[in-house]
């Protein structure tokens, strides 16, 4: 029974360490490398650890989103569990307290839909899946906006939020060339930069810089994950849209735009 | 020997039988006006009698004839020899006419070896009664032929400079005895009991003296200002009684007990002396106010004598305080016997110490450490971008909430609402008040089956008699409505009964009920 404790030991543990590697300091995960390699080597050869950690995360209301090389990456398996994220601690992540929920959800959606075109890329291995610069997702935004605007009203499909979300978008300017001024307001490209910089810090994206200036960003499977098994139902319908107008835009130009959408 | 204090602050009056410099006097006319000019050159001229005490630091390279002299005065605190020798002599001169320079050399050398043994060294006797001795000359000014201190000023008032003389050690002649005696002089007093930041009930003991002065010269604004400080000091001693007995009441194993029974016994006299002083200065104000003295000063009288009731007052409680000191301590000392409660925090006072020797870092972390122990566990929120999406799709849901909430509702077979209508509506319930209030006050009495009748003739609703035998019972049963309507209803047999028909086929069956007017207080209705 002993080693019932030892391993029970050892699960809880490497639970404790990924929350702490989740949180992303890497400063205090300094102490534990060591340890945290042994138990990920553990994790992945013995079958029954496995699955103890893993009784164990679901017990925390955790999901394990992908295994790095440094932790478990975790999250919080439903938006009410203790461990998830409200608005205001995202906004202290991002050190903004001035954050509108109005003005993020399109963005997300929006980095989300560059990366993830597709129902089927959310499967897809994430090697395959190309890279996008901020570019893209102005692109997408833009497209957002503008189809929002040209849907009829009575529209029952969507939520109202999306239709004040939308509105909120388009109020907003593309870019503030006073960016850099304290309290000159938020862009466009000011949001997505904050974002996308944002999760390149907890890792749940990859930047490049290929070109000089220009940075490149790439999923890793921990984001991948986290929008497949989340329940991101604005994601979904944010993306519908995007695509309808993409269609029409194809229709109406009627020639190829290189989208290559296949069907939904 | 009562305290004769020559007054530091208050000394600008026609004062012609003092020591002083006598051009002094003349410069000064009338009461002392606020201002800058006088309040700085009144300072300085009380300032000036320290100034002997203060030179002798001058002395303190001179050399000696005895040995190691000149070491003695590098170590010497001169100050404190120099008010020691003040104080010695004003003790000796308690119950003599004055002190010889030996006794104070003697007096004196014990104290000053007490300074000396700081050092390794120890000094001979001789060498150090020549240190005293000479520091007991200078004071005397022997070198300058025991003459007083002579010191130069500038007098804003009179714009000039003036010089005020004065000695702090004079001599008494006797005419017996072989050595020379001497005693303090009032500046010597002053110099010495001055400075006493005292306890407060001695300042408020030398504030009486004070204003027993002042009043007696005339000078009654300053008196007033001297009760008010009287009264502050006695405030303060107030607040140090009540610290104690919280500190009883709260940590009593902080306290010793003859240290309450020496501030009990010893504050309750001084009190109740302090007490007879004020009394007998509000005596001696209110004969002045009506005797003859001070014609135009009665309101300043007034105040003053208000002021002094109020701290004869303030000083009785504080007596009262003092007293029950002792026996809150003994009510309290059970809980000198308490045994520890376990698991519970040390004394603050244990733990202060320790945490106080500690240095900043250690004390922070001990701190941290101690949250952290004390708190439950801190919530770490999981950041990842779909828990983001979800969250501001919470966030906008709270803000508008979905559905149809501008859309109103057609419906097609709709009806309003069905509210009851009682059958004897308001109108006519009113009426039958009417007509029961216009009967009454016509008759001035009648009976129920009278109304009635009345009724039945009066209206041709069916249901008008119902309404009115219905307003009777309203008014026998509810005061108010009695009154509104000026009846009174009581039932004068509980045997009669009646029997009516009121039309429609209703029948009323009960008691005979009699109706008065309702006579109201204060009007007249008959």
């Amino acid at each position: 029974m002993e080693n019932h404790t030892e391993s029970l030991h050892a699960a809880s543990r490497l639970i404790y360490l990924s929350l702490i590697h989740s949180n992303g300091s890497r400063r205090a995960m300094a102490p534990f490398a060591s340890e945290m390699a042994e138990l990920l080597q553990r994790f992945q050869s013995q079958e029954s650890f496995r699955q103890m950690v893993e009784t164990g995360l679901k017990a925390m209301e955790l999901r394990l989103l992908a295994l790095e090389d440094k932790g478990l990456r975790l999250s919080a398996r439903r938006s009410d569990s203790f461990f998830a994220a409200t608005l205001t601690d995202y906004g202290k992540l991002l050190a903004r307290s001035d954050l509108k929920a109005a003005e993020i959800l399109p963005v997300h959606c929006a980095i989300a839909t560059a990366f993830f075109p597709t129902e089927a890329d959310l499967d897809a291995p994430v090697e395959d899946l190309g890279a996008i610069v901020i570019v893209d997702v102005m692109d997408i935004l833009k497209r957002f906006a503008l189809a929002e605007s040209a849907l009829p009203d009575g529209e029952t499909r969507l939520h109202p939020q999306v239709k004040s979300v939308a509105e909120r978008l388009r109020l907003l300017p593309e870019d503030n060339p006073d960016r850099q001024r304290a309290g000159s307001g938020t862009s466009w490209v000011e949001l997505i930069t904050i974002v996308l910089d944002h999760m390149v810090e907890t890792g749940y994206l990859l930047a490049f810089e290929e070109t000089p200036g220009e940075v490149e960003y790439r999923p890793t499977p921990a984001y991948q994950t986290a929008l497949r098994e989340g329940i991101v139902y604005a994601f979904h319908a944010f993306r519908d849209i995007v695509k309808a107008a993409s269609l029409e835009e194809k229709n109406t130009a009627g020639s190829a735009a290189g989208e290559g959408e296949s069907h939904v | 020997m009562p305290m004769q204090l020559e007054l530091i602050d208050f000394v600008k009056k026609n004062l012609p039988d003092t020591p002083d410099d006598p051009e002094a006097l003349e410069a000064s006319k009338g009461p002392s006006s606020p201002g800058f000019g006088p309040d700085v050159s009144r300072a300085v001229h009380s300032a000036l009698i320290l100034r002997p005490i203060f030179e002798l630091e001058t002395r303190r390279f001179a050399q000696g004839e005895e040995a190691f002299s000149g070491e003695i005065w590098g170590q010497v605190d001169l100050l404190w020899t120099a008010f020691a020798i003040l104080d010695v002599i004003s003790e000796l001169t308690e119950y003599q006419i004055g002190a010889t320079r030996s006794e104070v050399v003697q007096k004196i050398l014990p104290l000053l070896r007490q300074q000396m043994t700081l050092g390794k060294k120890s000094f001979s006797d001789e060498a150090l009664g020549e240190v005293t001795a000479k520091i007991f000359d200078h004071l005397t000014n022997r070198t300058n032929r025991y003459l007083p201190f002579s010191c130069p000023f500038f007098d804003a008032d009179a714009g000039r400079y003036r010089t005020r003389r004065f000695w702090l050690i004079k001599n008494v002649y006797t005419g017996e005895g072989s050595e020379a005696l001497f005693a303090l002089t009032e500046e010597g007093y002053t110099a010495y009991f001055g400075l006493h930041e005292t306890s407060a009930l001695d300042a408020a003991a030398i504030g009486n003296l004070r204003i027993k002065l002042l009043i007696e010269r005339g000078n009654l604004d300053d008196a007033i200002a001297v009760a008010e400080s009287n009264r502050r000091q006695c405030a303060r001693k107030a607040g140090e009684v009540r610290t104690v007995r919280r500190q009883i009441s709260r940590n009593i194993k902080a306290l010793a007990f003859d240290r309450i029974q020496a501030l009990a016994e010893e504050g309750v006299n001084q009190v109740m002396d302090i007490q007879k002083e004020g009394n007998r200065l509000h005596n001696l104000v209110i004969e002045n106010l009506h005797g003859s003295g001070y014609r135009g000063h009665s309101s300043t009288l007034y105040r003053l004598a208000d002021k002094l009731e109020a701290l004869s007052h303030q000083l009785m409680k504080l007596s009262g305080q003092l007293q029950s000191l002792p026996e809150d301590y003994q009510k309290h000392s059970h809980k000198l016997f308490r045994k520890e409660a376990t698991g519970v925090f040390p004394g603050m006072d244990e733990v202060m110490e320790r945490i106080f020797s500690l240095d900043e870092e250690n004390a922070a972390r001990m701190g941290s450490e101690f949250i952290a122990r004390m708190n439950p566990p801190a919530r770490r929120p999981l950041f990842d971008p779909a828990s983001v999406i979800e969250a501001c799709d919470r966030a906008l849901e709270r803000k508008s909430p979905p559905g149809d909430q501008n859309q109103v509702i057609f419906e097609v077979d709709g009806e309003p609402m069905l509210r009851f209508q009682p059958e004897l509506n308001e109108k006519l319930m009113l009426e039958a008040f009417h007509l029961i209030h216009d009967q009454v006050c016509r008759k001035k009495e009648m009976k129920l089956s009278q109304i009635l009748e009345q009724a039945l003739t009066e209206s041709k609703e069916g249901l008008f008699p119902v309404a009115a035998a219905m307003a009777v019972f309203q008014c026998l049963v509810e005061k108010r409505i009695a009154d509104r309507y000026g009846i009174h209803v009581d039932m004068p047999d509980p045997q009669s009964r009646i029997t009516m028909d009121l039309g429609n086929k209703r029948r009323y069956r009960g008691h005979e009920l009699r109706l008065r007017q309702r006579i109201l207080s204060g009007t007249q209705n008959e």
